[in-house]
């Protein structure tokens, strides 16, 4: 069969420089026949390529449901392409920048001819770094359009300070924490980085890069402190009563605070980092009851600390002198958690670092990684995914991961748009150490919950 | 069955789109993706014309009375003398392509379709009725006497009344719907949706009626010219309702079960209760629907079967394939 055309779709606000993108690919994309599609008025300034402008015609399905929609203007016009004797070895369709990039990446996925004959390679987002973040707040179609981008490109970088475009990156990176991100001036990314991304390719699923995925942290909080001698720590309950601006409402135990403190070889963001990711082991184990007076130490075993009364002190007992991460279960301010030398002064943490918190319900568009070891039952996960998918396919619109399914020498691969979901065995393990990686990408996320889910799929070791 | 005895066969130069037969037989038209339409005598397959009709590509054709109109992906329908070629009129359609042809049925007054605008022409081509739809129009059908003219844009089917523009009414279905076909008689209007159901309502009634379980999209329906049967696709086999008496409510439809592939493209016969359909698998079948499931001729062209008609007075049957060959068949034995 012959193999299918490859589909690139360019997102991204009017005025981004999608028109500059589009422009580029053409002219430097010699010896290939490339059909445009172009829902805006753009300035194609390339002669060869066949460019169709087309009103966006969205189809829908069943009352509205997003999920179900599909995008009849891209239908049509293809249907028409295919039926050419001059074939195209490419589509570029370029949007309009209010356009929501579901019904674009559905059209590939529901329609069966469209299926049959075209490959979404990737949807490529140009942003303006300048204002970028003035979009994001004001609108959903922004963050969709981020949110589902294979590649993104933050363009005009050269009319903001590297600061901004430091805090430009990061907002982007929250909503969408796998995307390739290319810093560009007009638009001037090498095309390799552009087309043939591979973004629904589900052999390349494995790509997705794992420094993105932040694993969930079981504590909120975590400060690093030189401690020369003995400490003391001391923590009140958190009352109602005391008036604080609490930007959130948690539900949870007043009167007691896990926490845990843990050496560390030096000072630095990278201690720091690495005592987090030990915290992660250290809070998975039971933790041990402290009433007030009694020692805390360095441990992997955390602390549960009694904070009935007023303030609770507890004397902290160290080894040596040097660093020490401290990892609170809770933001310090909640419990007006400080830690204070023999002399009585308060301590302050050398640097510190708060936590995603794993319950929070986002209304804004995250993405969620999970990646952890095990053996996935196949039967628990194909019923917990299309479980996930068909009750919040809504709100998740992308999905992807790879996964160790317990039995098979092969990686399973999936990903999904919205509520259409693909997956299928892909190349064996061999060597590489097994483990699974998944990825979602949306609005109102329950990371914890996604976590307990995918887990609970998980087969439990043999006794 | 048998296979059908060809009678003569011409070669397009690209990919046929759309294909019509005048309404006295005497010629047959074709229109391709590159943008040409042909035009040969029906009897005879001689060649009369050929012309470069719209940049881009023919989108669709139809007979008029003398008149033959095209439609394109330029942006314009255009009318031809049928017999000579020589060009009536250009159509601007509004914008984007103009994808949808059809004439009233005394061949007298024209409806175009381009995105969300339809156009009510004469033959001379000026301009009689202009109407605005919310959504892209996918399907255009006059009702019998030529009075209604149906359009579906989204999940809608917009009535229009030729005679004073007027809406007549709205018929709403919630999934986009991609055709619209009135029954010869006038007294159903069928409709396809992308949510893999058949849609209809009666005239006078107007409630809506579902006929579901479709593997894929309905995307050809074809009414028998006695209005007893509707054909439609989306399956491996063609599935037939019946709408003589109980009509589709109380009768199991036919399943005409023959192609390898699931077939795309229907011609209903414009007199007899005869069916064409073709498959991307290369073949064409007969169907006379009074006959029951069996297929009563078969034919197979080189490449995917893309447009079919019948012949309306000589038993002759059309097909065009993917390649562009164009071939005419005995019906009769």
């Amino acid at each position: 069969m012959a193999s299918k055309i490859p589909v690139t779709v360019l997102t991204g606000f009017l005025g981004a420089g999608k028109t500059t993108l589009l422009n580029r690919i053409l002219s430097e994309h010699h010896g290939q026949r490339i059909a445009v599609i172009e829902n805006e008025f753009g300035e194609v300034g390339i002669d060869q390529a066949l460019v169709i402008n087309a009103d966006e015609e969205i189809f829908e399905m069943n009352n509205g449901c997003i999920c179900c929609t599909v995008r009849g203007d891209l239908i049509r016009i293809l249907g028409q392409l295919l039926k050419r004797r001059d074939k195209f070895d490419r589509i570029l369709v370029e949007t309009t920048g209010m356009a929501d990039p579901g019904p674009v990446a559905q059209t590939f996925f529901m329609d069966e001819d469209m299926k049959a004959q075209f490959a979404l390679d990737g949807l490529v987002t140009v942003v303006d770094a300048k204002h970028l973040l003035l979009h994001l707040d004001d609108s959903d179609e922004a963050q969709k359009q981020v949110a589902f981008a294979d590649v993104i490109l933050l363009n005009k970088c050269d009319l903001v300070s590297p600061d901004e475009l430091d805090a430009v990156e990061q907002r982007v990176r929250r909503i969408n924490a796998v995307a390739k991100l290319i810093r560009t001036t007009h638009a001037a990314a090498p095309i390799n980085t552009v087309l043939d991304v591979g973004g629904f390719d589900l052999s390349r699923a494995i790509e997705v890069n794992p420094d993105f995925l932040e694993p969930e942290y079981p504590f909120e909080w975590a400060g690093l402190y030189k401690l020369d001698g003995a400490a003391e720590l001391v923590a009140g309950a958190c009352g109602h009563d005391h008036g604080h601006d609490h930007h959130h409402h948690h539900v949870h135990d007043e009167h007691h605070l896990k926490l845990a403190l843990l050496p560390v070889p030096a000072s630095g963001e990278e201690a720091l980092k690495s005592a987090a990711d030990k915290g992660i082991r250290a809070f998975a184990n039971l933790a041990e009851d402290r009433a007030a007076g009694s020692t805390i130490e360095p441990s992997m075993t955390p602390w549960r600390l009694d904070l009935h009364g007023a303030h609770a002190h507890f004397p902290v007992r160290i080894a040596a002198p040097g660093h020490y991460v401290l990892l609170s279960e809770h933001a310090p301010e909640e419990f007006h958690l400080t830690l204070k030398s023999a002399d009585g002064k308060t301590l302050r943490p050398v640097l510190a670092k708060y936590f995603e918190e794993g319950h929070s319900h986002d209304e804004a568009v995250t993405s969620v990684g999970i990646r952890c070891e095990g053996q996935v039952d196949s039967s628990l996960f194909s019923g917990w995914i299309s479980a996930v998918l068909s009750t919040q396919g809504n709100d998740i619109f992308r999905s992807k991961g790879i996964l160790n399914v317990a039995g098979r020498d092969k990686r399973y691969v999936f990903q999904g748009v919205h509520m259409v979901m693909d997956g299928r065995d892909d190349a064996p393990w061999g060597d590489a150490p097994r483990n699974n990686t998944l990825v979602f990408i949306g609005k109102n996320l329950d990371r914890a919950k996604l976590n307990e889910g995918f887990r609970a799929c998980l087969r439990q070791p043999a006794a | 069955m048998r296979p059908l005895a060809p009678v003569w066969q011409a070669t397009l130069d690209d990919y046929p789109t759309a294909l019509a037969v005048s309404r006295d037989g005497a010629l047959i038209a074709a229109g391709t993706a590159s943008g040409t339409l042909s035009v040969f005598d029906a009897a005879s397959g001689a060649l009369l014309h050929t012309l470069d009709a719209h940049a881009g590509g023919v989108l669709a054709l139809a007979f008029g009375r003398q008149q033959l109109a095209s439609a394109g992906q330029d942006g314009h329908a255009r009318l031809w003398d049928a017999r000579s070629g020589a060009a009536i009129a250009a159509l601007p359609g509004g914008s984007g392509w103009v994808s949808h042809l059809q004439w009233t049925p005394d061949g007298k007054r024209l409806a175009t379709a381009a995105g969300k605008t339809a156009t009510l022409w004469n033959e001379q081509g000026s301009v009689l009725q202009k109407w605005s739809a919310s959504a892209g129009i996918n399907g255009l059908a006059f009702n019998a006497v030529g009075g209604l003219l149906a359009a579906t844009a989204g999940a809608e089917v917009l009535l229009w009344r030729a005679a004073d523009g007027g809406l007549d009414r709205t018929l709403k279905w919630v999934s986009t719907l991609i055709n619209a076909h009135w029954s010869p008689d006038g007294k159903v209007l069928a409709a396809g949706s992308i949510d893999k159901s058949v849609h209809f309502w009666r005239a006078g009634a107007w409630l809506d009626s579902k006929m579901g379980g479709y593997q894929k999209k309905p995307q050809a329906l074809a009414w028998s010219a006695d209005s007893k049967f509707l054909a439609t696709t989306g399956e491996d086999a063609i599935i037939v309702w019946p709408f003589a008496g109980k009509g589709p409510e109380g009768s199991k439809p036919m399943q005409l079960l023959h192609h390898l592939r699931a077939p795309e493209v229907l011609a209903a016969h414009p007199k007899k209760p005869l069916l064409l359909s073709g498959s991307p698998d290369k073949t064409l079948v007969l169907w006379d629907l009074k006959a029951g499931e069996a297929p009563q001729g078969f034919a197979t062209l080189s490449t995917a079967i893309s447009a079919l008609a019948f012949h309306p007075t000589l038993p002759l049957a059309f097909a065009t394939d993917a390649d562009g060959q164009l071939a005419a068949y005995w019906t009769d034995q």
